[in-house]
């Protein structure tokens, strides 16, 4: 191979990475140009390749890097195209259904979330655990942790969002069950609802208190967004409403989980290994000359 | 523990103040024989340093990657160690004293800035891929410095009346030892970000989310590939590929520590 073939795909390799550049640069200016990676990600790739493929010859860990690359940007482009995802909001003890579009229907648990403070109050570590049923097979029982997803079939379950829940009940004046509602809090600290009740709508306002607080919940009603009542609330408490009764059952945890399936991610970790392969062989291997190449 | 790091980080900025102005001295040709004193200086600030460092360890329990504070003041102390070991291998590289030991104080005042804080571990912080994901951001930072020293001094060298110009080897060698850090600081950052690829799809599901810092490393990662193909493909002159290795030391500037502090997004409480 001589100088001027290196010369010339180097060349040719120099504004591929100028459109890189100037991609990234304009994503990380906060120009939302997602979309367009796909079309100059294509021949970015393959172009990646050409070039592993022209310095094979002679060095040969830069092309196992250059290969890394391009396996990575393919394994993005796969990613981007067909990456499934589906959200689920549970509170914990409660089983819902869900139906993700490229899975079986399965009834997923959120049994309960455990957590450990430090000393001075701030979350330490969580742990969720979860009970997942398909409609054929066995279940399966298995806990969630910050970095550690649960495995299911070929997609991972994550806990990307997780809370406090404050459950209202809804009673009619006889003292019989209308409904629950439930009042989700994660940053936020007031969570805000309408209930209908018979003939009637009420928004209902609550706030809760600092974490480790034993203040009672702050609760506001509204009926044709005036305001007509407010009160404190804590488990157990019943508040007489017009058209029933409204009874704070418990506060307990809420969470937002995730089923996600990304065929592109095996094609990006196989190109992060080719790349470590190719940078172990920088490292280790003989460097050629520039003008022996 | 916490007030014998902040007590021993001020011990290291003065050493380091002190490395700049003698440097300084000697720079102007005024006390060519003082330059022991700045290795001496440079040496005990960077000796407490690490006992700064270490202490601050032992108080919070974690590395130093979770406050502004301490993320800083890590990443000048590689820088510093990175530059002792390359004086060890080459002592007649000492002239980078001029534009080093100024960027250095720089950095310990941007700490500075940043008050030490108690910032115990976050459960998402406990991953061994963030643990190589912050070394390697370590590195890359530390060996895009000392390239980037390097380059100004070959510009520097156009001034033959200044004292640090003969205290240099010939800019051939220079250049060439530049080139080597920033093709170390692709190495590393390729890993960095391949590390943190794979922590953020443990944590979140996804390995990109096109986060103002993670796009931000991409166009650093593009801005030292071009400074290593440009050369070898144009082969431009050495003022050229020196001006490059600047240009690309601003772009990682740019978005490693200016960004996280202007545009909100997943690395916003931090720097790399």
């Amino acid at each position: 191979m001589g100088v001027f073939s290196c010369c010339s795909s180097l060349r040719f390799a120099v504004p591929v990475i100028l459109l890189l550049f100037v991609l990234a640069l304009l994503s990380g200016f906060g120009v939302h140009i997602e979309r367009l990676w796909l079309v100059p990600g294509i021949p970015l790739a393959f172009g990646v390749f050409a070039y592993a493929g022209k310095i094979w010859q002679y060095r040969r860990a830069s092309a196992f890097f250059h290969l890394g690359l391009g396996i990575v940007i393919l394994g993005g482009l796969v990613s981007w195209a067909d990456r499934k995802s589906s959200e689920v909001s549970v509170v914990a003890g409660d089983t819902v259904q869900v139906a993700p579009p490229w899975l079986s229907p399965l009834s997923f648990t959120f049994q309960t979330l455990t957590k450990e403070y430090w000393p001075d109050g701030s979350l330490r570590d969580w742990r969720a655990a979860v009970l997942v049923r398909p409609t054929e097979g066995d279940s399966i029982a298995g806990t969630i942790t910050a970095n550690e997803p649960l495995a299911y079939q070929n997609s991972n379950i994550y806990l990307l969002k997780r809370g406090r829940a404050a459950i209202f009940q809804l009673c009619d004046a006889s003292g019989r069950e209308l409904g629950r509602v439930a009042f989700l809090f994660d940053a936020e600290k007031a969570d805000t609802n309408e209930i209908y009740f018979p003939h009637t709508i009420i928004k209902i306002k609550v706030g809760i208190p600092e974490l480790g607080s034993s203040e009672p919940l702050a609760v506001a009603l509204y009926s044709r967004e005036r305001l007509f009542g407010e009160t404190r609330m804590s488990p157990g408490v019943w508040l007489p409403c017009p058209g029933g009764v409204l009874r704070c059952k418990e506060l307990t945890e809420w969470g937002i989980f995730t089923v996600i399936e990304d065929r592109g991610k095996p094609l990006v970790w196989l190109g992060f290994a080719v790349i470590f392969a190719g940078l172990v062989g920088m490292l280790i291997g003989r460097s050629v000359p520039h003008d022996a190449e | 523990m916490m007030q014998s790091s902040i007590v021993m980080f001020w011990v290291a900025v003065f050493g380091y103040a002190a490395a700049t102005a003698v440097t300084f001295v000697v720079f102007v040709k005024l006390k060519p024989e003082w330059e022991r004193v700045v290795t001496i200086a440079a040496g005990v600030g960077a000796f407490a340093h690490a006992i700064s460092l270490g202490c601050h360890w032992l108080a919070v329990g974690h590395g130093p990657y979770m406050t502004r504070h301490e993320i800083t003041s890590a990443n000048i102390f590689i820088v510093v160690v990175f530059y002792f070991i390359l004086r060890r291998r080459r002592p007649d590289m000492k002239g980078i004293n001029a534009v080093l030991y100024p960027t250095v104080l720089l950095g310990m005042g941007l700490a500075a800035i940043f008050a030490p804080e108690l910032k115990l571990l976050l459960p998402s912080m406990r991953s061994s891929w963030l643990v190589i994901h912050v070394v390697f951001a370590k590195l890359q930072v530390g060996s895009i410095f000392i390239a980037f020293a390097m380059a100004c001094l070959v510009l520097l060298r156009r001034q033959p009346e200044w004292y640090v110009a003969h205290r240099l080897p010939p800019p051939e060698v220079l250049i060439e030892t530049a080139y080597r850090f920033v093709f170390l600081s692709l190495l590393c950052l390729t890993i960095m970000i391949a590390a943190g690829a794979i922590w953020a799809e443990q944590l979140w599901g996804r390995y990109w989310g096109f986060d103002p810092v993670e796009t931000g490393s991409l166009c650093a990662f593009g801005a030292y590939a071009m400074v290593l193909h440009i050369r070898k493909a144009y082969r431009i002159s050495m003022r050229a590929a020196a001006l490059l290795i600047v240009i690309a030391f601003m772009v990682a500037i740019l978005f490693f520590f200016i960004f996280p502090v202007i545009r909100a997004g997943l690395h916003s409480g931090y720097f790399i």
